[in-house]
């Protein structure tokens, strides 16, 4: 029995020999077949972050002239760009989301089957194909969700259901990477000041805080000015109120002006506005960049004052660059008034809307 | 018996001492064409090609004589059966040795001194199977000398094989004997020779794949020879403590993109996002061309420099010392794929770029956080 085994196991030998031949030949690539690559050929995306949906990824070639092109089958592979490599999946949707395509250079292609997370093949009727660009665009792939390089292929077959040898074939590679994020941190402000004078648009160059009108007359107007600036970048703007009092000697006071008005010689009166008057020539029109605050009406016309504290100077409801702001004072008082020293201090009060 | 034997003795013993007689004649007169020759050393035929049927092979031949005397012939004879000087029979069938194609220019191209120079004349013969090189007035040479015996000619390797063949060497010091060399059997009177073995074979065939390679990866800072660098590119942009952004200043802050490809057309890099947004409101863009940002009450500006690595370009709307630029109209364009900020005419090993985002706010911009996400996209045209 023994010497028969040995003599069945010699007569087996040449078909062990030959299965042992065939098993490994699937593993081995036939670079024999490896089909011509076509140029000039880029997977371009729309966006190039891990996970993002709804990305569009544009295969462009040069196709040559093929006497028939029936089919083209698009990958998309982590591992490797030749087209006679296995094509490893990713994570991600990939093609299989796709929600519609374009080409350009040919036509009468539709999607054959379903595309899978890796794969789409475009077939039609095959028909001639001339050479030059073709710029085939899926949209709606879903990228990968991990950074780093992954691969795209196209095949172009001769057949419909590209299930021949390829004609010609090619490869990419993308990049798969985290974006770019930028912030920046813009704060709240109020731009304001307030004196006699302030020389240009900077509140770092006041002059004054304290004007002497002189010696009250019953034949004359009294008159100064004070001058503010404002700018803020609150979304809704800002406005400026005044307190204070009418001029004041103890129990005495220069009345103010209740109502509009204008400056009469002889009579009480303690008012400002905002404007550039003539009679008395006192005040300016606001300078500076604009837009403008609204100057309230009560304060708004010039050689007509008034005198009410709480009242509202100027509004905006967005934001502005510096702007400032002369107001012009006058004093008139009759022959009855009272002597002694008369003062007053004005408070500016300026309020953004953020 | 006896009778007859002792009749015939005589004559036949006579018959054969003449015979060994003439028979002790006729051989020096039979290696008369070699009497004096001995073998060439260090002889050798290097071919430029191994392949079988390869065209324009060098075939170059070298050797040092076994005398002293003064060359004036070299024949080279191809032969596919036998490298035995002498031999009757040399098989030189047209496929089975190399067909001389070219017997010019003996001396050039050689890869050492031949001792051997002047008025030298290649040609061939037997149906170009053998090569022969002739001068009448020679050159003198000796075992001892520091150069060989070199010359060269040129010669399509045979088309059957790949196997073995074999050259003889016949050297001469007189041109007409090595002129009347005719064959094996006819080869005149030669000083020296040898038998050299020569061989086609197979040609290696070596396949490798190179893969379409793109690696592309953005940080804060660079990877100095290969991706990812380091860091999250999130920058903030801004100064003092918390940063923030006004008119007096035009702040900054940088990340890097390293890229590395071989695509033999280059590659090209894209920007897609918007500017700086808080809610609705935004930072100016600098617009599709680059310009300079400066700080001033009204000014608010949002731009991006790139400073290239070594082989990559910045595009002319983002390069520039202190030049910025941000097409917001191309970097959110629906189905867009950003604005070019950066590319390469060809393959690149790796490079880092530095992308410098620069704000800076007008007295009016809104106040608030103000942040954008910009996505780059890297593509490689192969």
């Amino acid at each position: 029995m023994h010497l028969r085994f040995k003599r069945t196991l010699i007569k087996l030998l040449p078909l062990f020999v030959v299965l042992a031949l065939m098993v490994p030949a699937p593993l081995f690539v036939d670079n024999s077949k490896a089909a011509p690559y076509v140029n000039n050929r880029s997977l371009k995306i729309s966006s190039s972050l891990p996970s993002a949906t709804g990305v569009s990824y544009e295969f462009s070639f040069d196709v040559p002239a093929m006497p028939t092109l029936g089919a083209i089958k698009l990958n998309v592979c982590s591992n490797s760009p030749l087209p006679e490599d296995f094509c490893a999946g990713f994570s991600g949707s990939g093609l299989s989301s796709i929600s519609s395509f374009s080409i350009n250079g040919a036509s009468g292609f539709s999607i054959f089957g379903s595309p899978t997370q890796t794969e789409i093949i475009l077939s039609r009727s095959p028909q001639p194909v001339t050479a030059g660009p073709l710029i085939i665009t899926l949209r709606g792939v879903g990228n990968p969700t991990a950074t780093g390089s992954y691969y795209g292929r196209l095949e172009l077959f001769a057949d419909q259901l590209a299930s021949t040898t390829a004609l010609y074939a090619g490869g990419t590679a993308i990049a798969i990477t985290q974006p770019v994020d930028v912030s920046t941190y813009v704060p709240p402000y109020l731009y304001f000041c307030a004196a006699i004078n302030i020389q240009g648009l900077d509140c770092t160059n006041l002059v004054d805080y304290y004007y002497d009108f002189g010696e009250f007359n019953s034949r004359l107007t009294r008159y100064g000015h004070s001058q503010f600036i404002t700018a803020t970048n609150a979304g809704f703007g800002y406005n400026v109120t005044y307190h204070g009092t009418t001029m004041t000697s103890g129990n005495n006071i220069i009345d103010p002006i209740p109502t509009l008005d204008t400056s009469q010689i002889g009579r009480n009166q303690f008012g400002l506005n905002l404007r550039r008057n003539t009679a008395p020539s006192v005040g300016e029109e606001p300078t500076g960049y604009g837009p403008y605050p609204t100057i309230r009406p009560n304060y708004n016309q010039p050689n007509r004052f008034m005198f009410n504290s709480g009242d509202q100077l100027v509004s905006i409801n967005q934001p502005s660059y510096f702007t400032k702001y002369t107001v012009a004072y006058i004093v008139n008082v009759n022959s009855s008034q009272a002597p002694g020293v008369y003062s007053t201090t004005m408070l500016y009060l300026a309020l953004a809307n953020f | 018996m006896s009778t007859f034997v002792k009749k015939v003795r005589r004559p036949v013993l006579l018959t054969v001492a003449l015979g060994l007689a003439l028979g002790t004649l006729a051989v020096p007169l039979l290696l008369l064409n070699k009497v004096d020759a001995a073998q060439v050393t260090a002889r050798s035929i290097t071919m430029s090609s191994s392949a079988v049927s390869a065209t324009s092979v060098n075939y170059e031949v070298s050797f040092k004589v076994a005398q002293s005397y003064t060359v004036r012939g070299v024949v080279v004879e191809f032969c596919s059966n036998s490298p035995l000087e002498g031999e009757a029979t040399c098989t030189n069938n047209n496929g089975n040795v190399p067909t001389i194609t070219s017997a010019a220019n003996p001396f050039s191209n050689l890869t050492g001194a031949s001792s051997l120079s002047g008025g030298w004349t290649g040609a061939t013969a037997n149906s170009a199977h053998t090569y022969k090189l002739t001068d009448s007035t020679g050159n003198a040479v000796t075992p001892a000398d520091a150069n060989p015996v070199m010359f060269r000619f040129t010669a399509t390797n045979p088309s059957t094989g790949p196997g073995s063949f074999y050259a003889r060497i016949y050297v001469y010091d007189d041109n007409s004997e090595a002129g009347n060399h005719a064959g094996a059997d006819v080869t005149g009177t030669y000083r020296d020779f040898g038998g050299i073995a020569l061989s086609t074979a197979e040609q290696i065939t070596i396949t490798t794949r190179v893969m379409e390679t793109l690696r592309f990866c953005v940080n804060k800072t660079g990877g100095s020879t290969s991706c990812p660098g380091t860091g999250a590119p999130a920058l903030d942009i801004g100064h003092g403590t918390p940063r923030v952004i006004d008119s007096s200043l035009v702040d900054n802050d940088t990340a890097v993109f390293g890229l590395s490809t071989n695509a033999s057309s280059g590659a090209t890099v894209r920007m897609r996002g918007d500017t700086l947004m808080s809610g609705s409101n935004d930072i100016d863009p600098v617009g599709a061309a680059a310009a300079s940002i400066t700080a001033g009450p009204s000014t608010e500006r949002f731009g991006l420099n790139v400073s290239p690595g070594s082989g990559i370009t910045a595009d002319v709307n983002y390069a520039g010392a202190n030049m910025y630029g941000f097409d917001r109209l191309v970097t959110t364009a629906a189905n867009g794929y950003g604005d070019r900020i950066a590319y390469t005419s060809g393959p690149i090993s790796h490079a880092d770029s530095t992308l410098t985002f620069a704000a800076t706010a007008a007295l009016t911009t809104p106040a608030g956080l103000y942040q954008t996400t910009l996505d780059l996209i890297a593509t490689g045209t192969y």
